[in-house]
């Protein structure tokens, strides 16, 4: 059984759009960061291989176990955390916590109680007076307090302050270091993705145009490598 | 078993406010409305079948909207698809939510109104799994549907089986075997089955069709 999340030759399409064919292998403990323009692929990719949507053509698996259009157990070790997280206005952060709970198997009650006072959240704030970085480090925490295997994270630094975005940096390296997780984080924002990741995608229209590590030779800083395939 | 019992919670916590706020509302309504309306032909109901049957069936849209409605418009379906629950967690959870705010809404009337006096025991039995049943079927529109059509779909059946009906009504040899029928304890039993068979129905298809969604599809 192959360790880590391998994808070939996947395709899926929304409308008039297509994405792919995308092949990568990503090891557990390492990043790979996603980049592209808006409407490139990255959120319909992650979407795919977080098994949120049909594939239409290839395949995804994690720890060789096949990615499934709602394989609802893939989710205990499969996470997808999205740009502006979909939460529960009317609860408080506890609340949240207890309801996320009791939902996952191997959810850690310590963990989510010590990432709570790291994140400086709030446990009796109600959600929807959350700020959007706060409301960020909030769908992170849920996302992480559980044995998580593989992270996907989809713009999550969006529209957060630099404090917010160093401390999400900050829990990723963590995660990937002492838990031995994966995490493929998509962003704009290329110093997030050279400060967390090892390798990176470049997608342009739907299309692989780079893979490779960060400190590939051929361009001086990632801003260059993005710029040099057409980044705009 | 653990996710259905949280999912219920979770829907619980965020629409029991509401849920109250609407029985206090009916009973307000109801007391207007006796109050407004011209006294009632003899034997006079504190509270006829022809106010509390339309506020009931507009009880259920309402809840049922609640509970769709608002994991859509705010795209928690998102949130739903990303934790470890399947469709059937989904779709069950928000039926046993419903049924809890339906008992509620039972156990409210039965305290505050005098339903008891014209209605026997199996009687309300019946209506609670015809009301259920209905739910049931409104759950499965607001899942399969997305915004005016999914709550448009239960109210057109709704006038269909209101005009059908009045039209049968007309007749008073139909209403005259109708109400002795109703006092029958084996059209009730009758009737409890069908109830039982629309409700599973309808939750296979509700069921059905959320699976068959992509995340963003089901947000709409």
């Amino acid at each position: 059984m192959a360790a880590g999340l391998a994808v070939d030759s996947l395709v899926r399409k929304r409308g008039g759009f297509v994405l792919g064919p995308v092949s990568l292998r990503l090891e557990p403990g390492r990043a790979l960061g996603l980049l592209g323009a808006n409407g490139a692929g990255k959120t319909t990719l992650l979407a795919g291989i977080a098994g949120q949507g049909r594939l239409h053509n290839g395949a995804a698996a994690w720890n060789g176990r096949p990615v499934v259009r709602n394989d609802w157990r893939l989710r205990e070790q499969v996470a997808f955390v999205r740009d502006v997280p979909a939460l529960y206005g009317e609860l408080t952060v506890a609340q949240t916590l207890s309801f996320v709970g009791r939902i996952y198997r191997t959810w850690q009650p310590a963990r989510a109680a010590a990432m709570l006072e790291l994140l400086r959240l709030d446990a009796k704030q109600r959600v929807s007076t959350l700020s959007r970085g706060m409301k960020a480090k909030l769908g992170l925490l849920l996302a992480v307090s559980h044995d998580v295997e593989l992270l996907l994270l989809d713009e999550v630094t969006a529209g957060v302050d630099a404090d917010t975005r160093a401390e999400i940096q900050r829990l990723v390296r963590t995660l990937r270091h002492e838990r031995g997780v994966a995490a493929i984080l998509s962003s704009h924002i290329f110093e997030d993705i050279e400060h967390t990741c090892d390798d990176v995608l470049i997608l342009r229209s739907g299309l692989p145009v780079f893979l490779g590590p960060l400190d590939d030779s051929r361009a001086a800083s990632l801003r260059d490598l993005y710029f040099s395939f057409g980044g705009q | 078993m653990r996710q259905l019992f949280a999912l219920v919670k979770k829907d619980w916590l965020l629409h029991w406010r509401s849920v109250a706020l609407f029985c206090v509302g009916f009973i307000a309504l109801a007391h207007a409305l006796t109050w407004l309306l011209p006294p009632l032909p003899q034997p006079a109901l504190p509270l006829p079948p022809a106010v509390t049957m339309p506020v009931a069936l507009s009880f259920v849209i309402t809840c049922v909207t609640w509970l769709v409605e608002r994991e859509r418009s705010r795209e928690t379906f998102a949130l739903l698809r990303a934790l470890p629950v399947s469709e059937l967690h989904i779709v069950g959870s928000k039926y046993l939510a419903y049924v809890l705010m339906q008992l509620a809404g039972l156990a409210f009337v039965l305290v505050t109104t005098p339903v008891r006096a014209y209605l026997s025991p199996i009687q309300v039995a019946t209506t609670f799994m015809g009301i259920l049943a209905f739910a049931s079927l409104c759950l499965a529109a607001q899942l399969s549907f997305t915004h005016r059509k999914a709550a448009v779909a239960p109210v057109v059946l709704l006038l269909v089986v209101a005009v059908g009906a009045a039209r049968l009504g007309r007749s008073q040899a139909i209403v005259s075997e109708v109400v002795s029928r109703w006092r029958q304890p084996w059209l009730h039993v009758s009737l409890w089955a069908v109830c039982a068979a629309v409700t599973l129905a309808c939750l296979m298809a509700a069921y059905l069709r959320v699976r068959s969604q992509d995340t963003q599809d089901l947000i709409g």
